[in-house]
């Protein structure tokens, strides 16, 4: 495509920004751009219009998700922490956590967005190790829980996280592919843990993931391997014998071909986990 | 439109903030969710003019609200609701700027990342963006309704011009020519001060 000129670059300005220029079209305005700081600022303001009819329009949808959150947020969390002074819990638990996300409604063509439970479906599944991994002692996947008493004041942002083996299975039940993000901060994961002995404190402040995400092919799947009990909220330590309850809440955004990106958030169903050993001093 | 969200504009009678955050503090969701609806629109803009990164304003809103609601729920009473809730929100976009990790471009084209700007600037920004909001309002007001149900499927719906034009059964051009009007007619808007309503 041939050079550009300001009157060229100003009619198309707007399309632009919406991205809906063809390729060679969008490349040429591009070239412009970089040349003329004049356009280079409508292309600025632009831009901006495009950010803030997307903010009006999509309103409702999220007000609806803040709602829904807000919401979640009343569930009372069902234990909270005062540990006593003792030695950090070592706790290891073994557990493979399903979800199956099916990202369907929405994200197909022609279809008008809608809150983040539809067109969803989420399985959770929990499978005990093996008996001869058990036998051999290895140590991520030797029983679902084991820990030991803690001894001395519990100092949250001294201790790791208890090590676990959790998995997260993201699940493209839909007919087209789906780019997902799986990490960074587009993403999110929830814990909900209950049980005889469940202690939750605020997680201390991590090193942020690297952005990631992954194209997924209908019926593909992808693993996200959990290996502390910890979301991005709390960390969780498991201090008695007994069954625990766990569920997972993970929000990211996903994107059909030719479509925009939108927030996901799904829900595992809730599974027990048994956890039978004796502490350990 | 009928189903856009509803407007800062409109004539409902309102309960002033403070009542609303005494019902808050009195264990009423309800109330804190009319506060989300009166606040979402202008926090959002807020962040987005402040972070630059439409893919991550509505986090940070939901970052905002969540942390303004946690503090309501343990007793916390604001002396000023606006103020507190745009605090938090600046807060919230501090912690994000701190934790963009810078090593993810080319050091020989670096973009440009946002800074936090100085203490204080945020209630000029807030105004700014306020008024940005209502001159986009006005705007969208001003539009025919086929124009509105485009920049609804455009913009609410991610549809792009040929899903458009094809669920239409138009012309992809006749949809980029409307949507293009549209775009010009609001950006003067946006660009023209002081002519909001």
């Amino acid at each position: 495509m041939s050079p550009l000129t300001c009157p060229d670059v100003a009619e198309r300005l707007d399309l632009y920004a919406a991205d809906e220029c063809d390729p060679a079209e969008a490349d040429a305005i591009r070239r412009h751009l970089a040349d003329c700081p004049q356009c280079a600022v409508a292309a600025t303001e632009a831009r901006q219009l495009m950010e803030l009819l997307d903010l009006r329009l999509q309103e409702p949808e999220r007000l609806r998700r803040l709602q829904d959150r807000l919401a979640a947020e009343d569930k009372p969390r069902r234990h909270v922490l005062r540990f006593p002074t003792g030695l950090r819990r070592v706790v290891a638990l073994a557990a493979l956590l399903l979800l199956t996300v099916g990202l369907l409604g929405w994200l197909t063509r022609g279809l008008q967005p809608v809150d983040d439970n539809s067109g969803l479906t989420v399985a959770l599944e929990y499978q005990p190790p093996p008996v001869s991994q058990i036998a051999r002692g290895v140590p991520e996947i030797a029983h679902p829980t084991q820990m030991k008493e803690p001894r001395g004041p519990f100092e949250a942002d001294a201790k790791e996280p208890p090590p676990v083996d959790l998995s997260l299975h993201l699940h493209n039940t839909s007919d087209h592919p789906l780019r997902v993000w799986v990490a960074g901060p587009k993403t999110d994961l929830s814990l909900d843990v209950s049980g005889p002995g469940v202690k939750s404190v605020p997680a201390k402040e991590r090193d942020p993931a690297e952005p990631n995400w992954v194209e997924l092919r209908p019926g593909a799947e992808h693993v996200i391997h959990i290996t502390n009990l910890v979301d991005d909220h709390y960390s969780w330590y498991l201090t008695k014998p007994g069954d625990y309850t766990v569920s997972a809440q993970f929000t990211t955004r996903a994107a059909a071909p030719g479509m925009a990106e939108r927030r996901v958030t799904v829900h595992s169903e809730s599974i027990v986990v048994p956890h039978n050993v004796p502490l350990k001093e | 439109m009928h189903d856009m969200a509803p407007s800062f504009s409109d004539d409902r009678p309102r309960k002033n903030d403070s009542e609303l955050v005494r019902r808050c503090l009195g264990g009423e969701r309800d109330a804190f969710q009319e506060l989300t609806v009166r606040y979402y629109r202008p926090v959002g803009a807020f962040l987005l003019k402040r972070v630059q990164r439409p893919d991550i304003v509505e986090d940070l809103a939901q970052e905002t609200f969540l942390q303004a609601y946690r503090s309501l729920k343990e007793g916390r009473k604001p002396e000023n609701f606006a103020s507190w809730l745009f605090g938090i929100a600046v807060n919230c976009c501090g912690k994000w700027l701190r934790r963009k990790k810078p090593a993810l471009f080319d050091p020989a084209d670096p973009p440009e990342l946002p800074t936090a700007p100085p203490a204080g600037a945020e209630t000029e920004e807030r105004e700014e963006q306020q008024h940005r909001l209502a001159a986009l309002e006005d705007g969208l007001s001003g539009l025919p309704s086929e124009t509105r149900r485009l920049l609804e499927m455009k913009h609410r719906q991610g549809k792009t011009c040929d899903e458009i034009a094809a669920e239409l059964r138009q012309p992809v051009g006749t949809i980029k020519s409307q949507l293009s009007r549209a775009y010009k007619a609001l950006r003067e808007r946006l660009t023209r001060p002081g002519e909001t309503t």
